[in-house]
């Protein structure tokens, strides 16, 4: 009997579905081409929506119009997310963030952004996020183009979300 | 005896974090702006704990070390907007203080510069190896990280052998 056969048995509650299938999942949006439009006035974080399902092996509730807050049980895990801005000629700077859910604003666990000129520009942002109960993690973009931008969902799929489970608290 | 008790046996080396204890793994930040003088590479000074299970952290908070295996190490830096100059860097650095895990850079002036970082780190010594974020700005002058939203983190958590 060896180690392996005994992990088989272990309940998802360690975060494993199984040995082969880490909880986790991927969002993304490549069946909606029309893009998430990102207001410019004022100025504000605006929670970024991933519509679509890449993979799933559970472990995480997703909830929110367009799949906007994923809510992990209690572990370590690992977020990224990438997003690509429409092009501008307004300038200003473009963010991509990643943080709690929910309307909070007073803290992000990750942080990326950019002075982009007037082409299309991807970003991507990579955090932990530990929890001994649950959490809801959202990703957020801001941007002060002066005009209202597009999240290019469609674009070379450039539009994601990854959350997987590490291990325990 | 049940499954919960044999996984416990099973050591970190085989290739499973072990289930039934925490993974070893740190998250720190700073809350306070951290002065980075005009090029001169700067190890971040990370003041405050989020969580830390069993990474050996320097008195400083700038050096993190590591034990034999795989790593993802991921850091969030923030500048404070500044005209001059060209350059702003962020990067993770490796095992010795030398190699260059992973760097990002722009010319972001006269706005903020903000990055994300991720890379794993193969410490594949015997011996334990300490791992840092560094940065670096050519402005003329001393250029503060932005300590809104406790934008400046590290985050380190094993992965496997």
């Amino acid at each position: 009997m060896g180690t392996r056969r005994q992990l088989s048995t272990i309940a998802a509650t360690d975060g494993f579905v199984s040995p082969a299938n880490l909880r986790g999942g991927g969002w993304f949006g490549q069946t909606d081409t029309a893009g998430q439009s990102v207001p410019s006035t004022p100025p504000t974080d605006v929670v970024v929506q991933f519509p679509s399902t890449e993979w799933n092996n559970g472990g995480i509730t997703v909830s929110g119009t367009g799949n906007t807050a994923f809510t992990v049980g209690a572990g370590i895990w690992l977020v990224t997310a990438t997003v690509r801005f429409s092009g501008s000629s307004g300038g200003g700077e473009r963010y991509l963030m990643l943080g709690p859910a929910l309307g909070n604003t007073s803290t992000r666990y990750a942080h990326t952004g950019l002075t982009p000129g007037v082409g299309e520009r991807s970003l991507s942002c990579t955090a932990m996020v530990r929890t001994t109960t649950t959490a809801a993690i959202s990703a957020y973009v801001w941007h002060d183009a002066g005009v209202n931008l597009t999240l290019m969902r469609a674009a070379h799929l450039a539009h994601r979300m990854q959350i997987v489970y590490l291990g325990k608290p | 005896m049940g499954s919960r008790r044999m996984f416990s046996t099973i050591g970190f080396h085989d290739g499973q974090t072990l289930p039934s204890a925490s993974l070893p793994s740190a998250a720190l930040y700073r809350p306070t702006a951290q002065a980075i003088p005009n090029s001169v590479l700067t190890h971040l000074a990370f003041t405050h704990t989020e969580w830390n299970n069993g990474i050996t952290v320097s008195g400083d908070g700038t050096t993190f070390t590591l034990t034999s295996g795989l790593w993802a190490v991921v850091a969030s830096v923030r500048f404070l907007p500044e005209v001059a100059g060209s350059q702003r860097f962020a990067g993770i650095i490796g095992p010795g203080g030398v190699s260059e895990l992973r760097w990002a850079s722009l010319s972001e002036r006269p706005n903020h510069f903000a990055r994300s970082l991720c890379v794993v780190a193969h410490i594949s010594v015997a011996t334990t190896q300490a791992v840092a974020v560094r940065v670096w700005q050519d402005s003329g002058r001393t250029v503060d990280l932005d300590p809104a939203w406790n934008a400046n983190r590290v985050q380190i958590a094993y992965l496997g052998k």
